[in-house]
């Protein structure tokens, strides 16, 4: 068996739909964000517009008695994470010994949040026991394991930055050392009521958008929510795209190593604060770049929705972009590397993280 | 086939028990222990149910400018800090080493800031700079940022295993040629979320806790926080560095059984410890002792005390969560540091709480100070939630 790590399956929800086909049928003919959401602001309530995910596929796999009590998030991570699995060929009860990796910036706020609530409403003894046992980032995960019946190791990681390339990197580590044969990674966000009140305070108008990562003098980030998993294996298949480096870094003393004629997916998705970052990049000639955030949204885990792009490009050998957000990264007339994409995630002070996904055919078994 | 040790150069700590190692240490052999109602949150509770609170003044002492809204990543600064310096490696050091960062916790990477969160729930527009500054005090980005650290850094959050998952995640990032050295462990802070939450599901003790006693009523929340400086045998070899110990296993495991319950037949443990076991090459015999996850808590206690009693029918176990508190996100990586500590001293502290022997459980703690008769420990991590870790680590040659 090879040392190389392969995408055998794709798991993805958010504001495009669900499943593969509704990503690449978002990327072929985006629409922009399918809902909007209800902030509150001093002058009062306001619509604004958002990606939101749709959980009811879920209902596929498991009877709706299960979900009573599950959240939202833990349902988006359960159907993303059950996706890739379905994708990847993964029968349920093959499920048990899957490792899985969560990676996410702002975690299950939405059941701590209500947690909170019951203190809040009822006082410290009204406390409510039901919604702490789901609150916390932990929670969730206990939630996917449960429903999934997975048995094997579990990581969530919770940070603002770069969760999401460490995350796959702890994937890599765990099947290189034989610590499971298979890992389901991904990110994963939920918007939540008070993360739209706080969007709106710091961005006003500008958070209604539309994305325009490619203007990088303008903030236009409109918020998303969703999963997108990978299902990773050291069992290459003859389609399946291949892992490649991982790496991390900050401008400007070691920048991204980005080889002549790369094709690269942006993480820019219409934040002023990295936008230099991301238009350094887009400039350099030798390079073709595109930008997928008008499919899925701003939010910090959306390395993981570029990931699960790239994967799939390469599976299909197409990867068009959506108007003024780049280049058909994958056109036969492409100059560039038709092999291997690039997905970079940067931020405002200058960190940046890199993972790189490889066409099938160029990487046999070793 | 045993993976290649990762070598512990550094270790500290700061609990309720002690601002540092030694005095941690020291109150653990003492016995000392003093839980008492929070002071730093108020709560309209009937009962005062007592923690482990760590005073202000022992985190202003070492860290001057020290905020509550960063108090998770302050206490692992000050807890980096020994273990560095126990490292022979200095701060300013980092940003050119190929060093990388990984730290548990619960509450250090939750949204729990009060007056906002209340202000909002009350239907007012309170200003967002909490709600940002929540984001920045991530304890692992904004520790990394602090030390200057080039390399990988992780927040882990996986209940109360965070801190040990942490260190499991770190020897990988060792192992796999990522990092020379890591900072890795856990943090955490006291807060009325999980206070009140815990106390919810009752199972808070009102009096000081008794792991594994057969009159246990619960945990005592606890704060603070533990690290261990991981380090490739390569680097610790080049610089010289102390060699305090090994970690030579490490097992992760999910019970996918319920919410807030652990399997009671304890396989999700079992096959987390058989794991950590077979990666160290050992197997139950080589065990010299366990750092029990042991809360006071019926079912943990009641599944972690059968475990041992069939797994390790002969070997002494203890929990520390009696003299420091169950300090969630942060206990694994405490109680890391604590059994290496023991088995540094060559001696394990009685288990503070214990007194009477549960019949259901079939295992007792160790209840006076006992010499620890080999090199190896196990310390076991349990979560709410269903996840298990298990690590393995064994005594450094200049102990030995």
């Amino acid at each position: 068996m090879s040392d190389r790590i392969g995408v055998r399956g794709i798991g993805v929800l958010g504001g495009f739909g669900c499943g593969k086909a509704a990503l690449f049928e978002a990327i072929r003919n985006p629409k922009g964000p399918n809902g909007s959401v209800a902030v509150r602001t001093p002058a009062g309530e306001e619509q604004v517009p958002a990606y939101l995910a749709d959980t009811t596929r879920i209902e596929d796999f498991m009877p709706k008695r299960k979900l009573r009590r599950v959240d939202r998030f833990s349902r988006m991570v359960t159907l993303g994470v059950r996706l890739a699995c379905a994708d990847a060929g993964l029968a349920a009860e093959d499920m048990k010994r899957l490792g899985v990796i969560l990676a996410t910036g702002y975690g299950s706020n939405d059941s701590t949040f209500r947690f909170l609530d019951s203190c809040l409403d009822h006082g410290d003894a009204g406390a409510s026991p039901l919604l702490f046992s789901s609150s916390g980032h932990s929670g969730v995960m206990s939630n996917v394991t449960i429903l999934l019946g997975i048995e094997g190791p579990l990581l969530t990681v919770c940070q603002p930055q770069l969760a999401v390339p460490f995350a796959v990197m702890a994937a890599t580590q765990w099947l290189r050392e034989d610590r499971v044969e298979a890992v389901a990674v991904g990110g994963a966000e939920e918007y939540v009521l008070l993360l739209g009140y706080v969007r709106q305070a710091r961005f006003g108008e500008s958070n209604r958008g539309p994305i325009r990562p490619f203007d990088f003098d303008t903030r236009s980030a409109v918020g998303g929510e969703g999963a997108a998993f990978l299902l990773l294996t050291k069992q290459l298949t003859e389609s399946g795209p291949i892992l490649g480096d991982i790496q991390w870094g900050r401008w400007p003393d070691r920048p991204p190593s980005l080889s002549r004629g790369a094709t690269v997916i942006l993480g820019a998705e219409g934040h002023r604060c990295e936008a230099r970052y991301y238009a350094e990049v887009a400039a350099d000639p030798d390079l073709r770049c595109a930008s997928y955030a008008p499919i899925f949204g701003s939010m910090p885990s959306a390395m993981a929705f570029n990931m699960a792009i790239a994967a799939a490009g390469l599976e299909t050998s197409s990867l068009p972009a959506p108007d003024g957000c780049g280049a058909d990264l994958l056109a036969e007339d492409s100059p560039a590397d038709r092999t291997a994409i690039a997905c970079l995630e940067a931020h405002k002070d200058g960190q940046y993280g890199t993972v790189v996904m490889t066409a099938a055919g160029k990487n046999k078994n070793k | 086939m045993s993976a290649e040790p990762v070598l512990i150069t550094g270790a500290g700590c700061i609990t309720a028990a002690g601002r540092n190692l030694p005095e941690t240490m020291a109150s653990l052999f003492a016995g000392t222990r003093s839980p008492a109602a929070p002071t730093r949150f108020r709560t309209d509770h009937p009962i005062a149910y007592p923690v482990f609170e760590i005073p202000d003044t022992w985190i202003a002492e070492q860290i001057p400018d020290a905020s509550p809204h960063r108090r998770c990543a302050d206490l692992g600064w000050i807890a980096s800090r020994e273990a560095l310096n126990m490292a022979a490696l200095d701060e300013s050091g980092l940003p050119s080493a190929r060093a990388g960062l990984c730290l548990g916790t619960v509450v250090g990477a939750a949204l729990e800031d009060e007056d906002f969160y209340t202000s909002f729930h009350a239907g007012g527009c309170p200003d967002v700079t909490p709600a940002e500054r929540f984001l920045q005090a991530n304890p692992a980005f904004m520790l990394h940022k602090r030390l200057g650290i080039t390399g990988p850094y992780m927040t882990v959050t996986t209940a109360c295993t965070s801190g040990a998952a942490a260190i499991a995640q770190a020897a990988s990032w060792i192992r796999a040629g990522v990092c020379d050295l890591v900072i890795a462990g856990g943090v955490e802070k006291l807060s009325r979320l999980s206070y009140d939450g815990f106390v919810s599901l009752m199972i808070a003790d009102a009096e000081p806790c008794r792991p594994f006693d057969r009159d246990r009523k619960g945990l005592n929340l606890g704060e603070g926080a533990g690290v261990l400086i991981l380090e490739s045998e390569t680097s610790a070899r080049n610089r010289g560095a102390p060699v305090l110990g090994r970690l030579l296993g490490e097992g992760n495991t999910c019970d996918a059984y319920h919410l807030s319950r652990p399997r009671p037949d304890g396989d999700g443990l079992r096959r987390a410890v058989q794991e950590a076991l077979k990666q160290a090459g050992l197997g139950p015999p080589d065990i010299a002792f366990i750092n029990a996850h042991g809360t006071g808590t019926l079912d943990n206690d009641l599944m972690e005390g059968k475990l041992f009693a069939s797994m390790f029918p002969h070997t002494p176990f203890h929990s520390t969560k009696g003299c420091a508190g169950h300090t969630l996100g942060a206990a694994g990586g405490i109680e890391a540091v604590l059994t290496l500590g023991c088995l540094r001293e060559g001696r394990l502290p009685a288990s503070a709480g214990f007194t009477h022997p549960d019949p259901d459980v079939g295992a007792t703690p160790v209840t006076d100070v006992t010499p620890v008769r080999g090199s190896v420990a196990l310390s076991t991590s349990v979560a709410y939630g269903g996840n298990n870790t298990a690590l393995i680590f064994a005594r450094g040659p200049a102990d030995e």
